[in-house]
């Protein structure tokens, strides 16, 4: 039993490795003309996994903790602020999802990015005012873009490590 | 893709859309530029007033310029510069935004 914990505990680290490493390519592509700070959010594809191939608690601690390396390392207490919103609405989001069965990994994550930057924009506001919510149309729409591309690509990666995890996590479980 | 995937984007999408109708349908040309840093108002001055200013914040500066009818920032020395591409407004519903200055430009 505790030789389990400590291989799903460290296999969890590698994973929040994973999710920064993804968070700094994304700075690597270039993406003209974007006024609005819009990201592709690639750690969240990580964070699919977890969440499909691991359990629900396992990628909130994945998800959670990133957030907080990610913010000590290369950000403030605002970035922070926001960051945490986003992530912890949309895992709560698509935890919630995952549990009611219906939808497909491309739809949770499209909710996922949905709300997590309907998370940072309800921070936006409180810290900015409510000029912020002009952005909200664009957000949805980068929501769904995005989710969309994540979704596929996530599914692809659940769909290949899934059987070589299954002797370390159970999934499907909450 | 399930059913309801499609569903889910669509009402977003829809959500999206009114949205947008509804900030197209209340625009207004603006006469007020209000300019808030760090959710207070920091000035306010009239469109219409060919103006050029230095917004000065503890972590940068960012300048700004009203002229014809149209404000924008010019110059700014935050990291990514979102500011500046984000052009130039005119109208009630448009804005530009620093974050890392937490920098409001509106139209009122």
């Amino acid at each position: 039993m505790k030789n389990r914990l400590a291989r799903r505990i460290a296999f969890s680290a590698i994973m929040v490795a994973l999710a920064m490493i993804m968070s700094y390519i994304e700075l690597l592509i270039p993406f003209y003309g974007n006024a609005f700070g819009i990201k592709l959010g690639l750690a969240n594809i990580i964070i699919l996994t977890a969440l499909f191939v691991l359990n629900t608690k396992y990628a909130f601690v994945i998800s959670t903790i990133r957030v907080i390396l990610i913010s000590i390392l290369f950000g403030n207490v605002y970035s922070f602020a926001f960051s945490m919103a986003g992530a912890i609405l949309s895992i709560i989001i698509m935890s919630l999802l995952k549990l009611m069965k219906s939808f497909s990994i491309i739809g949770i994550s499209i909710a996922g990015a949905v709300f997590h930057n309907l998370g940072q924009i309800s921070v936006a506001v409180i810290v900015l005012g409510k000029g912020m919510i002009y952005y909200l149309p664009v957000l949805l729409v980068s929501g769904i873009v995005t989710g969309l591309i994540i979704g596929i690509s996530g599914g692809i990666v659940v769909k290949r490590t899934k059987k070589h995890l299954k002797h370390m996590f159970e999934y499907d479980t909450i | 893709m399930k059913k309801n995937d499609i569903i889910l984007v669509t009402v977003v999408g829809i959500i999206a859309v009114i949205m947008t109708i509804i900030f197209l349908v209340t625009k207004e040309t603006g006469n007020r530029v209000i300019i808030t840093v760090d959710s207070k108002k920091y000035k306010e001055v009239y469109l219409k007033d060919n103006d050029e200013f230095l917004i000065e914040t503890d972590e940068g500066y960012n300048k700004v310029i009203i002229k014809d009818g149209k404000v924008w920032v010019e110059e700014a020395d935050c990291e990514n510069h979102l500011c500046i591409s984000q052009g130039k407004i005119s109208n009630s519903n448009e804005t530009i935004v620093c974050l890392p200055h937490k920098l409001i430009i509106t139209v009122e």
